[in-house]
């Protein structure tokens, strides 16, 4: 059995560094990915194509040279370069400019219940000519048949590839299972499932193993497990299992975690599941409020998990980090009040 | 009294049709779309308007056309009938909310109609930020201003998830051809809470370091106030706030709360109130003979 996995260091991997890449770090990491023989790599501003803003952080480096700087490499071997495009954030000009520069794969994500939000884009992405995938962001907050249907909104509108995507890192193994099991059934046998995980609960790699059994063919991981919060699925990890149970990656176990070691283990900011990043799995907050979330705590003199559970409560999706300064000044009011 | 008419029978186009019925100061003659089972259209019948099933095609074929055609349909749509509703002398107040060309934001720029065939109303967005943008702009060099939008899931129509694209890029220019800010920047996201949120609109500009902050607080509350006497229902969420930032500039947030009236649509529905409130005062200006 073949499983494809896209490598999301370059782009999930923004978040933690605090979109702070270099041309230098990200050519070293992408060389050492497409060396170890990894399909397809991930190159974007965290919040995907046009996310470098002041509310989700500016990039260092635009994300457009990251990916010129890249697309070469992945070419190079006959791999490919994707990138995350978020419609309401990017913009067509970001898609197109990122097609000219070698992107070949478009992964347009909505939240879980707004997948017709993806039509134009995916439309867009197949005018390009580029591997059009729909991006069901926090997907614990769909049921199973609400994702179906969803997913196959995004197929109709062109996606061959569907994710079910765990923003929060709030899914187990049985429910990552019963979500990929919907999508698989509802969609074409030709149009591929995809799962991304995130580690907050300790289940990014069991959950992507669960996923494969129930029939998704794509999914996603970091080195290191480098990514928002708690980070994702680790690709050296995954490679091994994959390699255990006679799955076909194509990449090489002992290359891919040099890579990690060598290259992400130094940055020192790999996903660590802490008191913060436990919270957002255990009550289902998506991973990239986590450092406004501290920053507003430290700002604020109140602490992170308050701001988090509040933001829980308010049922927050991927995208509205400014509730986090609105929910912050309630709670320091409220500290204030205090006796 | 001016005759009027309204295309696209939607969240946008009911809403409207429940204002004009109610201001009675505008004869609203046709409302027209193209699916049957469009929201708008019972209620247009039961004030007694003459409806028609023909979009926009019906307002050329009008026996009687009108003067004045609210546009609530899609930017696709306004981009194939605008230019021969134009050609056939009737003027358009396009509320798609997505096309190029210079758009109206009332408090701002009402006065800059000059005869033009076809006004674009600013995005629901646009109404809400480019004011204070603008008001901040008139005493300071905005070097950068970004909104970031949160409007409920349910009152974001199907036209208006068709023309994301068209809507971001819109919004983000609106914050420089109007609000005067050097660069614009413009996030949305529709959230799915049950029951829904209010729409949310949040704006960081950066502007020098040791702006003279309290000006800048009251140019604020003024321009909120001046918006608000349309859109009763768009307050501040919570006082300016100023932080300096590493590279030395000073960022001014301010958050904005947008309610609707509750007349038509639920209270969360305020990004509908702010396009359908602008657009009755540009017509308005019409009429005045603007």
């Amino acid at each position: 059995m073949k499983v494809r996995i896209t490598d999301v260091t370059l782009r999930d991997g923004s978040h933690p560094l605090e979109h702070r890449l270099t041309v230098e770090r990200a050519v070293a990491i992408a060389g050492a990915l497409i060396g170890a023989g990894v399909p397809v790599i991930e190159v974007s501003h965290g919040d995907g194509l046009g996310g470098s803003s002041l509310i989700y952080g500016f990039s260092l480096v635009d994300e457009h040279r990251l990916i010129a700087c890249t697309s070469p490499i992945a070419q190079g071997a006959g791999a490919q370069l994707s990138v995350l495009f978020l419609p309401g954030i990017g913009t067509s000009a970001d898609l197109e400019r990122a097609a000219e520069e070698g992107a070949t794969v478009a992964r347009i994500a909505t939240h879980s219940t707004e997948a017709n939000l993806a039509v134009q884009h995916l439309t867009k992405a197949c005018e390009l000519g580029m591997e059009p995938v729909g991006f069901l962001m926090m997907a614990h907050m769909a049921s199973p048949s609400t994702l179906a249907e969803q997913a196959r909104i995004q197929e109709a509108a062109g996606a061959r590839v569907v994710y079910c995507t765990d923003t929060a890192g709030a899914l187990t193994p049985s429910s990552t299972a019963a979500r990929v099991a919907a999508l698989r059934e509802a969609l074409e046998p030709e149009t591929v499932v995809g799962f991304h995980a995130h580690n907050n609960l300790g289940l990014a790699v069991g959950n992507t193993i669960r996923a494969i059994e129930e029939g998704a063919r794509h999914v996603d991981a970091s080195l290191r497990s480098l990514g928002a919060g708690a980070g994702n699925c680790a690709t050296e990890v995954l490679v091994a299992v994959c390699e255990s149970l006679d799955w076909e990656t194509g990449i090489d176990v002992m290359a891919v975690a040099d890579a990690a070691e060598d290259l992400v283990a130094p940055l020192g900011s790999g996903g660590v599941i802490d008191r913060a990043s436990l919270l957002m799995g255990w009550t289902g907050v998506g991973n990239s409020l986590l450092l406004p979330a501290r920053r507003a705590a430290d700002h604020y003199g109140i602490k992170d998990t308050d701001i988090l559970i509040e933001a829980g409560r308010r049922h927050l999706v991927s995208g509205q980090e400014d509730m986090i300064i609105d929910i912050a000044l309630q709670l320091a009011a409220g500290v204030e009040r205090r006796p | 009294m001016m005759r009027v008419a309204v295309i696209g029978l939607g969240l946008v186009g009911s809403a409207l049709v429940e204002e004009l019925h109610r201001a009675q100061l505008l004869e609203i003659m046709l409302a027209s779309d193209v699916d049957p089972q469009a929201p708008g259209l019972a209620r247009a019948r039961s004030y007694g308007i003459p409806t028609s099933i023909g979009g926009a095609e019906a307002m050329l074929s009008a026996v009687d056309s009108p003067e004045v055609v609210f546009d609530a349909s899609t930017v696709a749509a306004q981009r194939m009938w605008g230019p021969r509703l134009v050609g056939s002398g009737m003027r358009v107040i396009d509320l798609t909310q997505g096309e190029d060309g210079p758009p109206v934001v009332p408090s701002v720029n009402l006065r800059d109609l000059d005869g033009r065939p076809t006004i674009r109303i600013g995005t629901c967005v646009a109404q809400a930020a480019v004011p204070i943008v603008a008001a901040i702009s008139a005493m300071e060099t905005v070097e950068y201003a970004e909104v970031v939008s949160t409007i409920p899931s349910v009152v974001v129509g199907c036209g208006a998830r068709a023309s994301i694209n068209e809507f971001t890029c819109a919004t983000a220019s609106a914050l420089e051809t109007v609000g005067g800010a050097e660069k614009g920047k413009a996030i949305a996201v529709v959230s799915p809470a049950d029951p829904p949120l209010t729409m949310r609109v949040t704006l960081f500009l950066l502007v020098r370091p040791d702006v003279d902050r309290s000006a800048i607080t009251h140019a604020v509350q003024r321009a909120v106030a001046d918006v608000s006497r349309h859109v009763p229902a768009y307050r501040l969420a919570v006082p300016t706030l100023f932080d300096e930032t590493d590279d030395e500039r000073t960022k001014v947030t301010v958050l904005l709360d947008v309610a609707g009236n509750g007349d038509v649509l639920p209270t969360y529905a305020g990004s509908a109130d702010l396009v359908t409130s602008a657009a009755l005062v540009v017509a308005e200006e019409l009429e005045k003979g603007g």
